[in-house]
C-alpha cells in the first residue's frame, strides 16, 4: 500500500493547497543507453531500439523472460510504427 | 477468424498511426474503429480509416463500454481483440494468441507481456515491464477470480473468445464508473474460463494519458475521493458478479454466501496497490 497517496489525500481533506497527485511515474526523459541495456539499429534508418535493463532483467525471473528472438520479432513489427 | 475493435476519441493522429501500423504489418483481419471524437477530429479519423478499417461514429453519450457492447453485437468471428488507439498490440502476438486459443478450449483469453515504451526522436525506448503475472489456470472459477485480484493485471487487450467478450462488456455497461466497468469485464471473463499469459511480448504501452480521470479508474483514488460513493459502486459491482455467477450456473464452494466471499477478495492489499491500466 502506498501510504504517500493516503497522506496526500488526508492533507487535501484538511485544506492543504496541494496539486493533484500523479498516479503514473512520469515517462523517462531521453537518455543514452546504459550498462545492461541492449540496443539494436533499425535496418532502414537511424532509429534505435533500446531495451532497458529493467525490462530484460525484470523480476520475478521465473515469470519474465524476453528472448533475443522476441526482441527481434517486436522490432520487425515496430518498423511500421512511424 | 478475428475482429479488432479500436475505440478512439479526439486522438486522430494516434489513431491514424495505429492503423498504418496494422496495415504495414499486413494485419489481415476486420478492423472497426469506434470513434467518439468531436466533428473536426472525427473527420480526420474517418479519413485515416479509408481502405483499412470500418468507421463508426458514436455520440458523446456513449461510454467506452457502450461502444464495445454495440460493436460486439456485430462481431461474427470467433475471436475479438480490443486495440487502443495510443498503444501497440503486436499483430504477430495476436496471431499466436489465436493459435493458442484454438488448441486450448478451456482458455477464454490469451495475451502476453506488456512493456512500457516511449518514442524519443529516433529512439524507441522500452523501459519497464508492466504486465507479466502468469497464466491463471485454476479449474475452479472462484480460485481464478481470487488469483486475478491477488496480483491484478488487466487482460482487457487480450484476444477474447467473442461470446465471452460480448457477455463481459454487456455486463460492464451496468456499472457507473470506469474502474468497475473494467473489473466487471475481467471478472465475468475469468469466471468463464482460464486466461493465458504467453511468454512473449504482446503489447507496448506508450505515455499518452488515459481519458479517464484517476479517481474514476483507480479504486484507491476513487475511495479516497468519495468513500461512500466507492462502496455504493462496489456493492453494485459485487451484486452484479454474484448474479452473473448464479445466472451462469458457475460452480462455487458451498457454505459461504457469494457476496461475503467476494468481499474477502477485495481486502487483499495487492488489489489496492495494483497497477491499473484504465480502459
Amino acid at each position: 500500500m502506498d501510504t504517500g497517496v493516503i497522506n496526500h489525500a488526508v492533507q487535501l481533506l484538511l485544506g492543504e493547497p496541494l496539486p493533484p497527485i500523479q498516479s503514473d511515474p512520469p515517462a523517462p526523459d531521453r537518455r543514452e543507453p546504459a550498462e545492461g541495456d541492449v540496443v539494436h539499429r533499425s535496418p532502414t534508418d537511424n532509429r534505435r531500439y533500446i531495451w532497458r535493463r529493467p525490462v530484460l532483467a525484470a523480476e520475478p525471473r521465473d515469470e519474465i523472460a524476453v528472448s533475443g528472438e522476441d526482441m527481434a520479432r517486436v522490432e520487425r513489427q515496430l518498423e511500421h510504427y512511424r | 477468424m478475428l475482429t479488432a475493435l479500436v475505440p478512439t476519441r479526439n486522438r486522430p493522429n494516434e489513431c491514424a498511426r495505429q492503423l498504418r501500423f496494422l496495415h504495414g504489418n499486413k494485419f489481415a483481419y476486420r478492423i472497426i474503429v469506434l470513434d467518439a471524437s468531436e466533428p473536426e477530429n472525427s473527420a480526420a479519423v474517418r479519413r485515416a480509416c479509408s481502405g483499412i478499417a470500418e468507421f463508426r461514429h458514436f455520440g458523446p453519450e456513449y461510454r467506452m463500454a457502450d461502444k464495445l457492447a454495440a460493436a460486439a453485437a456485430d462481431v461474427a468471428t470467433p475471436y475479438v481483440v480490443l486495440i487502443p488507439d495510443d498503444d501497440i498490440v503486436l499483430p504477430q502476438a495476436i496471431a499466436e494468441a489465436i493459435a493458442f486459443l484454438e488448441s486450448h478450449p478451456d482458455f477464454v483469453v490469451a495475451h502476453g507481456y506488456f512493456v512500457a515504451f516511449h518514442a524519443h526522436d529516433d529512439d524507441i525506448d522500452m523501459h519497464r515491464m508492466i504486465g507479466f503475472t502468469p497464466s491463471i489456470v485454476d479449474e475452479q472459477a472462484l480460485y481464478r477470480l481470487y488469483n486475478l485480484f491477488r496480483r491484478y493485471q488487466s487482460f482487457y487487450w487480450g484476444v477474447f473468445r467473442t461470446g465471452i467478450f460480448r457477455a463481459a462488456v454487456t455486463a460492464a455497461c451496468v456499472m457507473q464508473v470506469v474502474a468497475f466497468r473494467e473489473l466487471t469485464v475481467m471478472s465475468t471473463a475469468i469466471l468463464q474460463g482460464k486466461v493465458a499469459r504467453l511468454r512473449s511480448v504482446y503489447a507496448l504501452r506508450g505515455p499518452v494519458k488515459s481519458h479517464a480521470a484517476i479517481h474514476q479508474s483507480h479504486p484507491l483514488f476513487f475511495f479516497l475521493r468519495d468513500a461512500q460513493k466507492f462502496f455504493d459502486n462496489y456493492v453494485l459491482f459485487r451484486d452484479g458478479i454474484a448474479a452473473f455467477i448464479r445466472r451462469g450456473g458457475i460452480a462455487t464452494p458451498p457454505g459461504v454466501p457469494l457476496e461475503q466471499r467476494r468481499f474477502s477478495i477485495w481486502s487483499t492489499p495487492h488489489f489496492w496497490d495494483a497497477k491499473w491500466i484504465p480502459a
